[in-house]
């Protein structure tokens, strides 16, 4: 690849590009996401691939690996074009009738067709699949329509053109002042404003500056910033160049997870041809702006979430959080002011930069602007990734696009933000959801996990599960949390197994309550938030459990001596392991 | 949060940590360290106190401050693991959809509990907090590392398989069986997609 010296340069490589694709050609797009590449869909790639070779069809049919598609639990996912056909569960026997059958003669295959659980209607086209139409995708765009691995395909779909417009005539404060515009909120749970982060590193003294993108997501059940890093990661490096600019930075960090080993694979492909093509390194594009990306694998620890033992750890520490003030934008990495933002919070600012600020802030509600990425999981029907605008409700996540809940059984709750959010039962379904809305009913917006359980489970059990993550995870420097969360699992545990005390349920309150308060950072902050939901809006569970009247029927497990949760080890640089070669 | 302490050993072959850090080619900081303890890792499948002090001896970081960190973070480990590490997610969506059942069921087969690795150095069985295959879960994640000591009696083991994660989605107590026992034969395994 050539480096690219000036915006002019970047502009006929992206009109070389589109030019140079064909036209009237059949494409068959398999799902490249860890779900479906995983259980299948490498597998059925390569005999697709196989088969167009056999048939010397090479020039007729074109044959495509895109990231997340989103649909996972109907996974490995197939996408025809140009006529949007749309296959599930395809297995490797598949491919053959998908060449033969619907590409040259134009059938279409009943049996991988999507049947709507609403309906019971087969659907054909993946625009008319109720999962995908009713989400409203800016950041998913394109996972499904380009190859993650590929510059040019994300430059030929419009990528980084929102970088030309920033280098060809927005000054840093005007580029911060369209995304204050925006309304843009971090991604990563907290809600803070976007543009007015940026503008704080802006105006602090110093001439290093660091950029970070938290890609540590930790929460047990979200997986959507991996799969925008595994499926459009230049849409985050954009992001970040962009933010580098405003707060004028030269040096950025992407901390992944190490359990993600697509994700950083995908990252570092992107950083390297990026850098190839002068989109990173000195002098980007010609213009006067630097920067350099760094990865930094995690090593396996949730409150390395947060952004001072975020900091810690690159530093080479434990990841133990610190006081704030001084907040990381005047003090951060090495002592330099540092920006901290999400994933999904990059990945949304080529979109303001490209459509407007007026344009980004007229979707959302009052408070919160843009669209929010889930992972929906648990006991419904369609799991899988959901974006949608803010504004819309549970229910038309779970049942609309979710399908509704599994095994014909009946909705208990969702909980909202993993270990630090809370579990909002069906009176609440038809909240809009926003940051405000959500605390409101006692969860968070969190990074944006929503587990939806069924009327089996024991929401104690789950209070008690969520406990135990946070009690194991607790870094242990500040007291109420270190305790706190351990002295709540006590309890929870001995109401399950029968021998909870009258004056427990009192206690539990106390605790949280205090652990809440007095803890050191946000994951004491927000670790009693289950516990003091489901005792919020399902204390009669507690109570039966109380009078030893038997427990709800169901998941009511062994209550366990210390069940060790710890984070997958496999990935330590899993360089050549058969999981890091599925890009 | 971590119980296991550094075990005294004999040496090790640090050859390749040497190469590795050559190759590094800048003068080491404190930022290095996390990054040379995940490569320990990935070579020797866990962190041998040879190579440790080798480290502190590089990066003139005090062998107390590195048991700190590799203490602190779950990816890493101060003994030995089995061929196989079986990894059952916990995650908020595999543990809804019965994680639990499917975990005591692979200890009860193998006879270990979370964490513990079977006599015989073959399996190690561990819980993760999230893989982020959410959509299909329960997860269970067989890999096979790279060094596994003492394995099988002592005689080392046929690379049969490759290495490397395998993925198993939607993983039922009643399927567990069989799935272990595509790793108790010594014939490379052919399929296995899916689960």
């Amino acid at each position: 690849m050539e480096k690219l010296n000036s915006i002019k340069d970047l502009r006929n490589l992206r009109e070389g590009l589109k030019k140079g694709q064909k036209t009237g050609v059949s494409t068959v797009v398999v799902c490249g996401g860890t779900g479906c590449e995983t259980f299948g869909g490498r597998e059925l790639y390569e005999s697709l691939n196989n088969i167009i070779k056999d048939r010397e069809l090479e020039g007729k049919i074109s044959l495509k690996k895109t990231g997340c598609q989103g649909f996972c639990e109907r996974g490995p996912l197939v996408t025809l074009w140009p006529t949007n056909v749309f296959y599930q569960k395809v297995k490797e026997s598949d491919a053959t009738k998908i060449i033969d059958e619907t590409i040259t003669n134009g059938n279409v295959l009943e049996n991988l067709l999507f049947t709507d659980p609403l309906t019971n209607k087969k659907v054909t086209l993946q625009s008319e699949v109720p999962f995908y139409k009713k989400q409203r995708r800016l950041v998913l765009r394109l996972n499904g329509v380009i190859d993650p691995t590929s510059i040019h395909d994300y430059i030929a779909a419009g990528g980084y053109t929102s970088l030309e417009r920033v280098l060809e005539g927005m000054s840093p404060e005007q580029v911060i002042k369209e995304v204050a515009d925006s309304g843009l909120r971090g991604r990563g749970g907290a809600g803070f404003p976007t543009g007015k982060k940026w503008e704080f590193v802006r105006k602090a003294t110093g001439d290093i500056k660091y950029i970070i993108c938290n890609g540590d997501e930790g929460d047990p059940g979200a997986f959507m910033d991996r799969s925008v890093l595994e499926g459009n990661p230049h849409l985050v490096v954009e992001g970040m160049i962009i933010a580098a600019y405003a707060i004028g930075s030269r040096k950025g960090y992407f901390y992944v997870r190490a359990e993600y080993p697509m994700a950083v694979e995908h990252v570092q492909r992107a950083i390297d041809q990026a850098s190839e093509l002068g989109l990173l390194g000195v002098d980007i594009l010609g213009k006067e702006l630097d920067l350099v990306l760094e990865i930094k694998k995690g090593a396996g620890a949730f409150v390395c979430g947060e952004e001072t033992a975020l900091i810690a750890s690159i530093e080479g520490k434990r990841g133990m959080p610190r006081i704030r003030p001084p907040y990381p934008a005047i003090s951060g990495l090495w002592g330099k002011p540092t920006c901290i933002n999400n994933v999904e919070t990059l990945a949304n600012v080529p979109i303001i930069i490209e459509k407007g600020a007026k344009w980004y802030s007229s979707i959302g509600t009052q408070g919160s602007k843009g669209t929010k990425v889930f992972a929906l999981a648990g006991n419904v029907k369609n799991t899988g990734l959901v974006e949608v605008p803010m504004g819309t409700t549970l229910r038309e996540i779970i049942f609309d696009i979710g399908g509704g809940i599994a095994k014909g059984r009946k909705f208990k709750a969702a909980q909202v933000g993993g270990p630090s959010g809370g579990c909002i039962p069906e009176e609440y379904l038809d909240t809009p959801i926003d940051y405000e809305s959500l605390q409101k009913v006692g969860a968070i917006m969190g990074s944006g996990g929503l587990i939806v359980v069924d009327d089996k489970t024991s929401m104690v059990e789950f209070a008690r599960y969520f406990m135990n993550f946070v009690q194991d995870e607790s870094c242990g420097k500040c007291v109420p949390c270190r305790i706190g969360t351990r002295r709540m699992l006590e309890i929870l545990s001995r109401l399950l197994k029968g021998e909870g005390k009258e004056s427990d349920l009192d206690l539990l309150m106390e605790l949280a309550t205090h652990t809440k308060e007095t803890s050191l950072c946000g994951l004491g902050q927000t670790a009693p938030n289950p516990v003091l939901s489901t005792l919020r809006y399902f204390r009669h569970e507690y109570e039966a459990l109380l009078k030893k009247t038997a427990p709800p029927e169901g998941t009511v497990t062994e209550p366990q001596e210390k069940v060790k949760v710890r984070h997958s080890e496999s990935a330590v640089g899993t360089t050549g392991t058969e999981a890091s070669q599925c890009g | 949060m971590k119980k296991e302490t550094l075990r005294q050993e004999a040496a090790v072959e640090l050859g390749g940590l040497e190469r590795h850090i050559k190759n590094l080619n800048h003068r080491l900081s404190r930022s290095d360290l996390i990054p040379l303890l995940q490569y320990t890792q990935d070579s020797y499948g866990y962190l041998p106190k040879p190579a440790l002090e080798f480290i502190s001896r590089s990066t003139r970081i005090p062998m107390s401050r590195i048991f700190g960190v590799a203490s602190f973070y779950s990816q890493f480990s101060f003994v030995p693991k089995g061929k196989f590490t079986i990894k059952v997610c916990v995650g908020t969506a595999c543990h809804v959809r019965g994680a639990d059942k499917v975990k005591s069921r692979i200890g009860e087969l193998l006879g270990v509990k979370d964490g513990e690795t079977t006599a015989d150095y073959r399996f190690t069985l561990e819980s993760v907090a999230c893989l982020g295959t959410c959509a299909l879960g329960p997860i269970v994640v067989i890999g096979s590392s790279k060094k596994a000591e003492g394995c099988c009696g002592g005689e080392p083991v046929k690379q049969a398989l490759s290495l490397g994660d395998k993925f198993y989605g939607q993983v039922s107590p009643e399927k567990v069986q069989e799935i272990l026992g595509r790793y108790t034969k010594e014939e490379p395994i052919l399929s296995g997609a899916g689960g």
